[in-house]
Order: C-alpha cells, then sequence, then structure tokens
C-alpha cells in the first residue's frame, strides 16, 4: 500500500464498519489515522477486535476527534479544526446514515450537509488532500437496468427512498463544490459479512430485512423473483477503499463501483432459504396481491415498521458495471448463492437468523 | 492350534492343496502360503483353508479365487503375481485418513492375511522378496491407526443412538468400541489380524492378563447393564488403554448439522421435505414443529430438549429416522461425520390419493411427529401438484362456459363443455394419484376406469360420466349439467380435493385459487419440473394480478375453446 500524500488519513465515520476496516487497513501499513467520531467511544472491527475502546486508541498511529458531520468545521474547538487542516495529508468520507426510517431532513443533515463540510475541510486543507468519497450502488434509483460507472451530473435518477437520494445530492455536491474531477467516488452495493465466511459485525439493513420477512410472521411480502440485490462483502468494500486512495492521484474522477460480480434474485432467495428448515419464506407476490392479501396484525406491524423500507428492493432488477474496480483490484468477488449461503450460515450461527425465531413463534 | 504346530498344518494341508488344484507343491514356477485364521494359529475344524499361490511378476494372474470343498472344509484358492502383491500395500498410503477411507478394512485384511501367512512352498523366494520389501511395523501401525479410528466412530455412535432411544444399536456400537480398543492394543503388539471373531485368542496369545479379564467382563456389562454405565465403562478401558480421550464421551460434540440438499417447503400448511431434488418425505404438523424447531449446529441434545412437541419421547424416534433417512446429519466435532444412510422409510404402502391441492398427505391427529416419505419422486411430486391444480381450474372454467351456454340455449357448445369437464376431471384423479407423467387429455377418463389403484367408487363415478349422453336441448342439458355437478362433486369428495373454489366466480374465489397453486408453482420451479402449460406458471405466479368476472369474460389461457392442457 502506498498512499501518494504524506500526512494523516482522516476518516470519517470511523466508528461505522466500512470506516474502521479502512482504518484498520490503513494502521497496519503503518499511516496515522485521524478519526472523526460522533457520540461513540468505541470502534469495532468486523471481527469484533477493538480499535477504540472506552476512548482510548488501541493502535499507536490512531487519534481520534470527537465532532459531527452535521455542524460547521465538524464542530471542533477553533484550535483544533486547525491542526486538523494541518495534519491530514488525505480524505476517506465514509461517514454517512444508512438506515431507511428516518426523517429526510436527518439524510440532508449528514449525507448532504455531512459531505459539503467534508469539501470545505478538504479545500482548506494545508496540503492538496486526495479524497475518496464513499457513496453507493443505488444512486442510479429505479428505471435503469445497467447501471455504469458514471457521474452523478449525467443523470436524473428517480430515488426510492430519502438514503438513496442523499447520497446522490451528496454526489452532486462534489461537483458543485470543484471535487467532481478530483475525488475518487466509490459506490458500494449493499455491504454484507466478509467474503469467506459471511461473517458481519452487526447486523443492520439488509439482515434486518431478511430476519422479518424469515421470522414466521409475514405470509407475504410484495416482491418480483426476478428481482435482484447485489451483495458485497465488507473485505472487499474496504480494499476498494484502500485501492482508490493508493491510486487517487491517477484516479482522480474517477466513479467505480464495489460489487459483486453476480447478484442473488429473489429466486435465490427462496430456493437458498428453503436449505434452513429453521426459516419461513413468504410468498413473494405482485403490489395488487400483496394488497389484496389477508395478513394478521403482526404481520401488518412487522410489514409497516420494518419491510416496507426495503420495497424497492424486492423489485428492482438492475446490474452494476464493475470495470473499474476489477481493472483496480484485479477482481470482483462472485457473489451469487454461494456467497448468499455463507451469509446466511454466519448469520444462523450467530443465533441472529433461525432458531430462536422458531422457538419464539 | 498354536504357531509351533506350524509344521503339522503345512503336512496337513500341503495334500489337500496338490488334491485340489492338481498342481504339486514343489513346482518351481509357484510359490504357495496358507493365509488366515488357521495360518494365525487360531481356527477349527470348520474353518475354510485358504491358499494364495505366489507367481513371478508379470503373470497376471485371475483375480477371482477358485473354491472348492476337501474333508467338510470350504477351500479357497487366489492367484496374485509379485507385483500385484507389492501393489497391495503400496495402495494402503501413509494411512492419516484410514478410520474413514472407503473399503479400507478389506485392503488392510488382505495384507495381513499374506503378512500373518504360513508358507508351504517358496521355491524362488518370491514370498520372503515381497516380505523383505515390507515394513511390518508400520503395517501394525497402520492396522493401530485404522482400530483407533474405528473405536472412537463406534462409542461415537453408541452415543448417538443412545441419545435417540436405540438401546440395542448402542449396545452393538459399544462392543464395536470395546472390540476396537483391544484391537489397537493388540496392533501395537504385531497381533494385526483383522477380523473380530478370534478376539479372545488374539487376547490370551498376547499375554493381556488384566486387560483380557476387563475385556470379559465389559462384555458381559454390555448384554445386561445399564446403558450410561455401559458407555462410561467402555470409554474408560479405552482411555487406559491410550485409545479413546476424554472428548469421545462429550456429549456436546454431538452436533446435528444440516444437508445442503435437503430443503424445506410448505405448501399450504403442510410441510414438505425434499431431498436431493429426488424425494419428497411429507410431515404431519407435529413432526413439522419437530423439524423448524431443530438446532442446527448446536448439540443434538439440546435440539431434543427444546423440541416441544407431546409425547416428548417420541422426538428421539423421529430424529432417529431423520438422521438415518439422510435428512440430517450427526457430527462428532473434532472427529468425523456420522452420515445416516439414504433409507427412504420402511413404509411404502401407497394411500390414496398421494397428492392433495395443499401437498402429500400426513396425519396431524397423531400426537407423534411423522415424516412420510412419499412412493413418488420430487419432480413428479411437484408435476402431480400443479397438474391436479391445473385440471380443477379447466374444470371450473369449463364449469363457467356451460353456465353461459346454457343461458344461450347453445346444446352444443354445452356438450362441449360437459366432455371437457369428464376429461379434465380424469385428469385431476390421476393427478391426485401421482400417476406422472399423466396421459393424453383424450384418454383420461378411460384410463381412470381401468385403473385398479384408483378407489371403485371413483371409477364408477366415471363410468357414469362417460356414459351420458348428448343432450338434445336446453331441459335436457340443465338435467345433465345437474347430474354432472353431482358426480363431479362426488368425486372430488372421495380424492380429497373438494375444497377447490368456484374460480371465475369472483376474484376472491380467483385470489383463492392462486393461493392454493402458489406453492405448487414455488416447488416446480426449484425441481425444473414440467408444468401442464406455461401459461399456468406465469398465470400463477403473479397470483392472480387480474381477477375474473362473470358473464363470459375470462382470463385463462386460450380459453373458452380451449380443450385443455393436453388437448
Amino acid at each position: 500500500m502506498s498512499i501518494p500524500n504524506s500526512g494523516a488519513v482522516l476518516v470519517t465515520g470511523i466508528s461505522g464498519l466500512l470506516g474502521a476496516e479502512v482504518a484498520a487497513r490503513l494502521l497496519a501499513d503503518g499511516y496515522s489515522v485521524i478519526g472523526l467520531l460522533h457520540h461513540r467511544a468505541e470502534i469495532r472491527l468486523n471481527n469484533g477486535k477493538a480499535l477504540l475502546r472506552a476512548d482510548r486508541p488501541a493502535h499507536a498511529g490512531l487519534t481520534v476527534r470527537h465532532g459531527s458531520l452535521a455542524e460547521p468545521d465538524f464542530g471542533l474547538p477553533a484550535a483544533e479544526y486547525r491542526e486538523l487542516l494541518a495534519e491530514v495529508g488525505a480524505v476517506v468520507h465514509s461517514g454517512a446514515v444508512t438506515r431507511f426510517d428516518l426523517p429526510r431532513t436527518t439524510y440532508q443533515e449528514i449525507n448532504v450537509g455531512g459531505t459539503e463540510e467534508v469539501l470545505k475541510f478538504c479545500q482548506r486543507c494545508a496540503a492538496d488532500v486526495d479524497l475518496v468519497h464513499v457513496s453507493t450502488a443505488f444512486v442510479v434509483g429505479t428505471g435503469t437496468s445497467v447501471a455504469t460507472e458514471r457521474h452523478a451530473t449525467s443523470f436524473q435518477p428517480a430515488s426510492t427512498n430519502f438514503y438513496e437520494e442523499s447520497k446522490y445530492q451528496g454526489e452532486l455536491a462534489l461537483h458543485r463544490l470543484g471535487f467532481g474531477d478530483r475525488a475518487v467516488i466509490v459506490r458500494p452495493s449493499i455491504i454484507a459479512g466478509d467474503e469467506r465466511r459471511g461473517r458481519i459485525r452487526e447486523f443492520g439493513n439488509f439482515y434486518v430485512a431478511v430476519k422479518a420477512a424469515t421470522s414466521g410472521h409475514v405470509s407475504v411480502i410484495p416482491g418480483d423473483y426476478a428481482a435482484s440485490l447485489n451483495l458485497v462483502p465488507i473485505d472487499y468494500v474496504a480494499d476498494c477503499v484502500i485501492a482508490a486512495l493508493c491510486g487517487a492521484q491517477n484516479l482522480r474522477g474517477t466513479v467505480m463501483h464495489a460489487v459483486s460480480r453476480r447478484a442473488v434474485t429473489m429466486r435465490d432467495f427462496s430456493d437458498v432459504f428453503a436449505e434452513y428448515p429453521e426459516l419461513r419464506v413468504p410468498r413473494f407476490v405482485s403490489q395488487e396481491s400483496f394488497a389484496a392479501a389477508a395478513r394478521a396484525p403482526i404481520e401488518r406491524r412487522i410489514y409497516d415498521t420494518t419491510l416496507r423500507n426495503y420495497d424497492p428492493y424486492f423489485i428492482r432488477r438492475v446490474e452494476f458495471a464493475s470495470a473499474a474496480s476489477e481493472r483496480l483490484l484485479g477482481r470482483v468477488p462472485a457473489g451469487g448463492r454461494p456467497y448468499l449461503r455463507r451469509l446466511i450460515d454466519y448469520a444462523v450461527a450467530a443465533g441472529y437468523l433461525g432458531a430462536r425465531q422458531a422457538v419464539a413463534s | 492350534m498354536t504357531r509351533q504346530d506350524s509344521g503339522a498344518l503345512a503336512a496337513y494341508t500341503a495334500p489337500i492343496y496338490e488334491q485340489v488344484t492338481g498342481w504339486r507343491l514343489d513346482d518351481p514356477g509357484r510359490g504357495v502360503m496358507l493365509e488366515g485364521s488357521l495360518a494365525e494359529g487360531f481356527g477349527n475344524s470348520s474353518s475354510d483353508l485358504d491358499f494364495l499361490v505366489v507367481l513371478p511378476a508379470g503373470a497376471s494372474p485371475p483375480l477371482m479365487p477358485s473354491l472348492a470343498f476337501s474333508g467338510g472344509r470350504r477351500v479357497e484358492v487366489r492367484q496374485r503375481d509379485v507385483e500385484q502383491l507389492v501393489e497391495q500395500f503400496r495402495r494402503l498410503g501413509a494411512g492419516r485418513r484410514i478410520g474413514g477411507e472407503p473399503g479400507i478394512e478389506d485392503r488392510l485384511d488382505r495384507c495381513q492375511r499374506f503378512l500373518g501367512g504360513l508358507t508351504l512352498s517358496d521355491p524362488t523366494y518370491a514370498i520372503q522378496k515381497v516380505r523383505e520389501s515390507i515394513d511390518a511395523d508400520q503395517f501394525a501401525d497402520l492396522v493401530s491407526t485404522y482400530c483407533a479410528a474405528r473405536a472412537r466412530r463406534s462409542l461415537h455412535l453408541a452415543c448417538a443412538a443412545r441419545l435417540l432411544d436405540d438401546g440395542p444399536a448402542a449396545r452393538d456400537w459399544a462392543q464395536s468400541c470395546l472390540h476396537y480398543v483391544a484391537k489397537t492394543w493388540l496392533a501395537t503388539r504385531g497381533e494385526t489380524y483383522i477380523g473380530r471373531k478370534w478376539l479372545q485368542h488374539q487376547l490370551d496369545r498376547a499375554g493381556a492378563g488384566e486387560i483380557r479379564e476387563r475385556f470379559t467382563g465389559l462384555a458381559a456389562l454390555i448384554v445386561g447393564g445399564e446403558l450410561p454405565d455401559v458407555l462410561a465403562n467402555v470409554h474408560e478401558f479405552g482411555r487406559d488403554l491410550g485409545v479413546l480421550t476424554t472428548r469421545d464421551l462429550d456429549l456436546r460434540r454431538l452436533r446435528l448439522c444440516r444437508i445442503r440438499h435437503v430443503t424445506t417447503w410448505d405448501i399450504g400448511s403442510r410441510t414438505h421435505i425434499i431431498q436431493r431434488r429426488a424425494r419428497v418425505f411429507v410431515l404431519n404438523a407435529a413432526g413439522a414443529r419437530v423439524w423448524r424447531g431443530l438446532a442446527f449446529g448446536r448439540p443434538l441434545a439440546a435440539s431434543l430438549a427444546s423440541a416441544a412437541t407431546s409425547p416428548a419421547n417420541a422426538v428421539p424416534a423421529f430424529l432417529y429416522f431423520l438422521w438415518r433417512s439422510g435428512l440430517v446429519r450427526l457430527s462428532w466435532q473434532g472427529g468425523e461425520d456420522l452420515a445416516g444412510k439414504l433409507d427412504c422409510g420402511a413404509d411404502t404402502h401407497v394411500d390414496q390419493p398421494v397428492v392433495t391441492l395443499r401437498g402429500g398427505r400426513a396425519n396431524d391427529a397423531c400426537a407423534q411427529p411423522q415424516a412420510q416419505c412419499l412412493p413418488i419422486g420430487a419432480s413428479e411430486f411437484a408435476t402431480a401438484g400443479m397438474s391436479l391444480v391445473w385440471a380443477n381450474i379447466m374444470i371450473e372454467n369449463a364449469r363457467e362456459d356451460l353456465e353461459g351456454a346454457l343461458d344461450a340455449d347453445q346444446i352444443a357448445v354445452a356438450s362441449w363443455a360437459i366432455r371437457r369437464i369428464v376429461r379434465d376431471l380424469g385428469l385431476a384423479v390421476l393427478s391426485a394419484e401421482g400417476i406422472i407423467p399423466l396421459p393424453p387429455w383424450e384418454e383420461a377418463a378411460s384410463y381412470v376406469i381401468r385403473s385398479p389403484g384408483t378407489p371403485a367408487q371413483v371409477r364408477e363415478i366415471m363410468r357414469r360420466l362417460v356414459g351420458i349422453g348428448q343432450p338434445e336441448n336446453t331441459t335436457q342439458a340443465r338435467h345433465t349439467f345437474g347430474l354432472v355437478k353431482e358426480l363431479v362433486d362426488s368425486a372430488r369428495e372421495a380424492m380429497g380435493f373438494q375444497e377447490f373454489p368456484r374460480s371465475f366466480e369472483t376474484s376472491a374465489t380467483w385470489h383463492t385459487t392462486t393461493d392454493i397453486g402458489y406453492d405448487w408453482v414455488r416447488i416446480g420451479a426449484y425441481l425444473d419440473s414440467d408444468f401442464p402449460i406455461e401459461e399456468a406458471h406465469d398465470l400463477l405466479s403473479r397470483q392472480g394480478a387480474e381477477g375474473s368476472v362473470r358473464g363470459g369474460q375470462s382470463v385463462v389461457p386460450g380459453s373458452p375453446d380451449r380443450s385443455g392442457p393436453h388437448g
């Protein structure tokens, strides 16, 4: 690994799954990392090891600044902010709100406003900082069957939720503030467990939807058997970010998808879930049939509070180009059913899916 | 007989060899050995005589032995050349995985018989040269390693059998463990005879003393003792002889594991298991509760404890069935897989119907968990289910056409609709019986009439339906319709699909129709089964995005003129 600029690497969202993995890789190679931490006192890697525990770094190369993307100058005291401007040589902006159930204002504040703060910081830095901006492959919204690695300024998506909308607007901000040709944009698809074992630090988003759907309380969800979900391993995404950072000088203005070669369709989900007797598989039906279906109150509640947020993902069919990341890393993870099995195996073994649900139901 | 009697043995067997083979013992082109229990120093008056004729390298003799009888004994003569003998030892390899390798016991036995054999004649020293090329100590290590692996596996299987309430099997496995522990100890002292028949004699010959006494005592305990004591004592014996460890009796290590090609499918509320996309097991309600509550990857004891069903003592027997049917796997953590065989269960009688609208038949009234292997394959099962649904849809479609034709005084159309109803009913009956592939539509009714497996009542109904004459006017047609309706309803009730809705009456009944078909479509897609027609797949997988409107409009593809899926 060789990062062009000297100086520390600022990692926003360092306590998040991706931020922590990126920081760990940088630290392992001897780089100084400054983490922008909002309110947590702990940073854990995907394998559970602590990078920061009770505000104490587990690595000499790591320092932490407690601030907020939503505030001007990250909410840091002026002197601290000036120090940061002098120390930082590169920025990995992975801090964002990634849940689907929050008010629009929260996404605007953090994902758009926070990005603007990061861009202002980069403009003010003493050095000509390299910037890797972590977005999402789903900035393309719906209506696209093949998503190419082109800039957000070249399309106008129909975003399916506030999250996708805010990430798209975040990318537009890059262009608006002069970083369109300077930053490297990494767009991961749905980040899931590591490639080899399916291990994941915490079960969020995709896993939450799977748990709700297979709980045995949900008989039917609106979906299309041909709909596809591209699941990508966390370790591969972190490797993409690192590779983008190392090649930042030559990759300026590049957009790259961090995705798996093969998505999993709802049909794949149906067939793979059938291998786990402890999981109940709902029916995937059209929106009209879903509306007409008789559902118990608990099922309605689960849908309204959880599954509704993921509706678009159960009907969307989109393939993601991956030429840029394949060129850079020399590979793309295979994905598909074998990877899905590893994810489910891990979640079942960890007790997140399966046995407890069966007893409960 | 002991090895000191080898001279006497040679003198006794040599003439028998010559008599049976017609060859002279001192033939310069052949070496001759006596193998087996008599050569080993065991045996009795009924023991076989096993001769091995050793030929020069490259002779490539036939591998099948020749058999004869002499003086009340069975005589077997095998021939091998020097290269074949050396090769059989070479194939034993390093023996790292020797415990689980298929056919290894037979190969060890062949090699051991050679090493333990008595040379009767060796004119060219071929036998001696082969013996000298073999490291006897290494071979003894291999036998010891093999027997130790068998001992561990036997104890693990005894533990599994005990947890699954199979006392007799647990005792048998405990005995196997005892034997292989003893065999392991014996092998380290050069006693490598593989068979278990002469174990006591081997122990005597090896001067086992106290070990021999413990062995005998344990053999008696296995027969009459309490099972926990049996396992604990056999385990202790194995530990004392350095063959077993504490881990080998730790029940937390016996894990219940899933098998990848075993999948679970609900049709309505009926749970089915499909194995290797080939076999179908249908679970009753109690069985389904246990099946879905299994804790894979955790100790077997945990699944037994958490399976909330009544009567609780039926769960071990059910799990035993699942294991031996190859639907679940047992694994000893840090050890080996204890895979079951792919038995399909003993119950092969055919209760008609085999297939219902909601899957295979199961006895939910039985409190004990059950899994019934169906007499038809998985793909046929899925096709039969889809065909049953589709045939009923066709009946309802024809009924709708008939009603419309009667309203419009269209006698010919009404007659055709009646004809369709009867033939599609035939297809429905045959589908419920699992007769896949179905006969052509034109032959469906007469097939049912002639089918000995079809209930007599249904055959009689079909006979009457086929015999119904052409109506000549609307009044007769209405009368005929009433009779047809009555007979069809009776047949449906007899075959168990009377719940099929009037599909085209309202959107609700259409929704119920697609609801019945949806789960069949899902399984059929997984198994790449044949669907009656492609439209059925699309229609039912959309689960009735369009409804049906009374008054002649229908969304059934190709209706109302469609003669049926086989027309």
